[in-house]
């Protein structure tokens, strides 16, 4: 019985957001405006600060912010829709969660896990890049790079067969100085070893 | 290596079909919960015939709650209410509570809907979904098991059974039993 209510009574200030209204002041004292435009900019830019209890929050940053975290959560009926996407009730309902607590001043971060701890990580679209998880972000790209190797490795070994075909080497040579597919040693580098024992 | 990068192929494929067989065996309609083993979310809800009256969590105490998530046009809703009607009448509700919390309903449907199938145990309303939310209900009917220690036992989302009431709520009884002061484990 533990678990919080989008509810719950306003958090004790910490000292930025005692800060805040004095700042708030100060720069509409300045006329700079810093203050408003900082609230804005925390809301685009992903580093939102939460606004203070008591402090007024623009409706249409509150919207957005709903929007923006319902785009992230799984509509439990419509299961591929998000909860911003979806017309379901529940989804509605949602919502109406996340706008009453982003009013409350809770973060992103806290109203996705109040959602987790609800539903479990299944709720978020985006799975979280930690454990098992881990496989839907590394996986693609270890699986790109094998394939990229292995296709590397092909052409590189059509190439020397190409040039076998093609027969740089001079006919008249022994045979033995001929690489052929049953020669275990590289082409270059029996041209290595060959110079090398010519030259000593 | 040729002859290893030869098996490779083939055998990096094994995972992958592993896990589509799994898949496609796994009921894509059922979620697991995420509240199994957790303690159940505290609630006060209004009463459905007496808004002005209310009920908690709090007030149940040291008993098996049975938390019922249903509404009137929920056809399995229909069906598993004979199950509810005999949990009902077979647990001494000093012991087995049967909560049932209307989820996005109309009160007057909901009236109606006990006054032509019966129920005698508390029904409320949550206004908004807000509880279901916190429990993390995404259809109904759901039933919540939740033992006399506050923990959800059980989350069950598709219509309960006699079998399964039963079974859970004699276990959910024998540790409420063997918890209790001198108390033995036993039927």
């Amino acid at each position: 019985m533990t678990r919080q209510s989008p509810h719950r009574p306003a958090r004790p200030l910490g000292p930025a957001r005692r800060a805040a209204p004095a700042l708030a002041l100060l720069a509409l004292a300045l006329g700079t405006g810093a203050a408003a435009a900082q609230t804005v900019d925390g809301a685009l830019d992903g580093t939102e600060r939460p606004p203070a209890p008591g402090e007024a929050v623009p409706s249409a940053e509150i919207d957005a912010r709903t929007a923006e975290i319902g785009a992230t959560l799984r509509c439990p009926i419509c299961r591929q829709q998000s909860v911003a996407e979806s017309s379901s009730r529940i989804a509605r309902e949602m919502q109406g969660v996340i706008r009453t607590m982003l009013m409350d001043g809770r973060t992103t971060e806290e109203i996705e896990a109040y959602f987790v701890d609800a539903y479990g990580p299944w709720i978020l679209l985006r799975p979280r890049a930690e454990g098992i998880n881990l496989l839907v972000y590394i996986g693609p790209a270890v699986a790109f790079a094998l394939g990229g190797l292995l296709v590397a490795r092909r052409i590189r070994r059509g190439r020397g067969r190409g040039e076998d075909a093609t027969g740089e080497e001079d006919p008249a040579a022994p045979s033995a100085a001929r690489p052929t597919d049953r020669d275990p040693l590289r082409k270059a580098d029996r041209k290595w070893i060959e110079a090398a024992i010519r030259g000593s | 290596m040729r002859g290893w990068v030869r098996w490779a192929l083939p055998l990096s494929a094994l995972p992958v079909l592993a896990l589509l067989y799994w898949g496609l065996g796994q009921d894509q309609r059922r979620l697991p919960s995420a509240l199994e083993g957790r303690e159940a979310p505290a609630f006060r809800l209004a009463n459905l015939y007496d808004p002005s009256d209310s009920l908690s969590l709090a007030d149940l105490e040291g008993r098996i709650v049975v938390l019922n998530y249903w509404a009137s046009w929920c056809i399995p809703c229909i069906a598993e209410h004979p199950v509810l009607l005999q949990l009902r009448e077979h647990y001494d509700p000093a012991e087995v509570a049967l909560v049932g919390v209307l989820f996005q309903d109309t009160p007057e449907n909901g009236m109606r809907f006990i006054e032509e199938l019966g129920g005698e145990w508390p029904l409320v309303l949550d206004p908004g979904s807000r509880t279901a939310i916190e429990y993390g209900v995404y259809g109904v009917p759901e039933t919540y098991f939740i033992g006399a220690d506050g923990v959800v036992a059980l989350r069950h989302d598709l219509a309960v059974t006699w079998e399964l009431v039963a079974r859970t709520v004699d276990s959910l009884l024998v540790a409420r039993r063997a918890a209790a002061p001198g108390g033995v484990a036993g039927p």
